[in-house]
């Protein structure tokens, strides 16, 4: 199936993702999008599955599951997937269980679905990381079942999730996500602090403040306390600034500052992430070459 | 068709159904209504045909017809069906599906009432093709109208003039009390006059293609409430 970006961004353009059975996809665009993709998506064999699920309240989550697979006609048992998907309550009513535990049913009813494509949009958002382990074990099971998955994000960080090869959807069309060495502006670092713009205001940032950087578009945003600044430098030229400082080159288009790394998660065999010890417990990819080198920085921090 | 699909939304909406209480106490409502009449019966036994009539529009317009409307309009508010519906065919399976859990919920509500009151030489050949075509009446009026609107809470809309026009036709006689009355006149073509001819063993071939016509009405509802749906996607 092709996925034509033109019908989502709203312009003509010649890009598109060939959606292919057995292939996983991630792909970053802005929100506003997500509901022009939707639309596409569920006009042709693929099935879209949302943050906001809709679900029977009255019946059990078991009978809710018993009610996909014989829909579907699907070999799996309910059973199976009650103990792979690890729901606690299986006999309480949807209307009783949590949103979490609502969540896991998206996965199990992808995996039921005899259609070929399977969507989801911003599916690591508002999760819990027992439910993206889950996210990963239910991929390599589409993946068994010769089904594409496509993920859709409207953070970078969280489609590295998914995987290492992450494609991007702008006003411009499609790209892979590759890191911009670009040309060296002016930099101006203190010692303890840095300048950064926000608007038309230029702000000094203490350095032991910021949790991470990331290089987006060829422009480098700080990110701290939920707040994103944008800095008139490449992302190399922080890093040789910045390295003294504590901070790591974890992926290549992040620098990470080692202070606020809380702990490292492993996903799947070629997704890592570095979890801040912030509110949002912000998860930053990170290189699988830098998965031990972050580990022996850690220590010797 | 598929029948594995059909019998997944029956299993479904029958859990549904059970668990939902303004559904459930519905198909109660006529076995109470039951009792209550048997208790106004004289002396002489037996209930005029009127009254048999009124329990069963009563089933057929609180159960059959506010049943289907609401569980149909439970889905389009809810979106439950998004993800699931994958060509026009499948939307089929649900409607067949759904109908046959009211189906059921019908006999079963209207069975039992009429049992409550024990009626001699009710259930006769021709008074169940009668009940069968005014079922098939109420459920696709519930239908049509269940695919046109938008929420639970519209349904209440269509429910009351429903009820009152269809269910409740004989006590219109309440109301004109003059038997010539044009009123009288219009009301004794209306599908619940049918079925009391029928009962009182009146009932003739006219009576049936009434009946039957006033079914191909309600085909014409549905199928509107079908296209109504087809152009809001």
């Amino acid at each position: 199936m092709d996925l034509e970006i033109g019908t989502v961004i709203g312009k003509p353009t010649e890009d598109k993702i060939q959606l292919v059975n057995g292939k996983t996809y991630a792909v970053q665009m802005p929100y506003d999008y997500f509901e022009r993709l939707s639309k596409v998506v569920r006009d042709s064999d693929a099935n879209v599955f949302t943050n906001d699920i809709p679900v029977y309240k009255r019946i059990t989550f078991k009978a809710h599951i018993h009610y996909f697979k014989k829909w579907y006609n699907s070999p799996l048992k309910v059973d199976d997937l009650i103990q792979q998907f690890r729901i606690e309550t299986p006999d309480e009513k949807l209307s009783k269980q949590n949103k979490n535990e609502i969540q896991k049913l998206n996965y199990i009813q992808a995996l039921l679905t005899d259609e070929q494509h399977i969507v989801f949009i911003d599916p690591f958002l508002h999760t819990i990381n027992d439910n993206i382990h889950l996210f990963h074990k239910m991929k390599e099971q589409l993946i068994d079942q010769n089904k594409s998955l496509l993920v859709v994000t409207s953070r970078l960080e969280d489609a590295f999730v998914l995987q290492s090869d992450v494609m991007k959807i702008n006003e411009d069309g499609l790209k892979i996500v590759e890191t911009s060495e670009n040309t060296v502006d002016d930099k101006e670092v203190q010692n303890t602090k840095i300048k950064v713009k926000a608007n038309d205001k230029t702000i000094f940032v203490d350095i032991s403040d910021i949790e991470f950087l990331e290089s987006q578009d060829g422009k480098v945003y700080i990110n701290l306390d939920g707040e994103k600044f944008m800095m008139e430098t490449t992302l190399q030229n922080a890093e040789d600034e910045l390295s003294s400082h504590g901070f790591y080159r974890c992926h290549r288009s992040y620098i990470v500052n080692l202070h606020k790394v809380k702990e490292i998660i492993t996903w799947s065999k070629n997704a890592y992430s570095v979890i801040i010890d912030n509110h949002e417990k912000s998860k930053i990819p990170l290189s699988r070459t830098k998965h031990n080198e972050i580990q022996e920085r850690l220590i010797t921090l | 068709m598929n029948i594995t699909r059909i019998m997944a939304i029956f299993e479904k909406d029958l859990k549904e159904f059970m668990k939902n209480m303004m559904l459930f106490t519905s198909v109660l409502i006529p076995i109470i209504l039951a009792f209550l009449f048997t208790n106004l019966g004289d002396a002489t036994g037996g209930l005029p045909a009127e009254t048999l009539a009124l329990i069963a529009g009563v089933v057929f317009s609180a159960v059959t017809f506010s049943a289907i409307m609401t569980m149909i309009a439970e889905e389009n508010e809810k979106d439950t069906l998004r993800g699931l519906l994958q060509s026009p065919a499948t939307f089929m399976d649900i409607i067949v599906g759904k109908s046959m859990v009211i189906g059921l919920m019908t006999i079963i509500s209207l069975v039992a009432s009429i049992f409550v009151i024990g009626p001699t030489d009710y259930w006769t050949g021709e008074n169940i093709v009668s009940l069968i075509l005014l079922g098939v009446f109420f459920i696709n009026l519930g239908i049509g109208i269940g695919l046109i609107v938008k929420s639970v809470a519209t349904t209440s809309v269509y429910l009351i003039p429903i009820m009152f026009i269809f269910g409740f036709t004989p006590y219109i006689e309440l109301l004109v009390t003059d038997p010539d009355s044009i009123a009288i006149k219009i009301a004794e073509y209306f599908p619940l006059y049918q079925h009391i001819f029928i009962l009182n063993g009146e009932g003739g071939i006219k009576e049936f293609i009434i009946l039957a016509a006033w079914v191909a009405v309600s085909f014409v509802v549905t199928l509107w409430g079908f296209k109504a749906r087809k152009s809001d996607d």
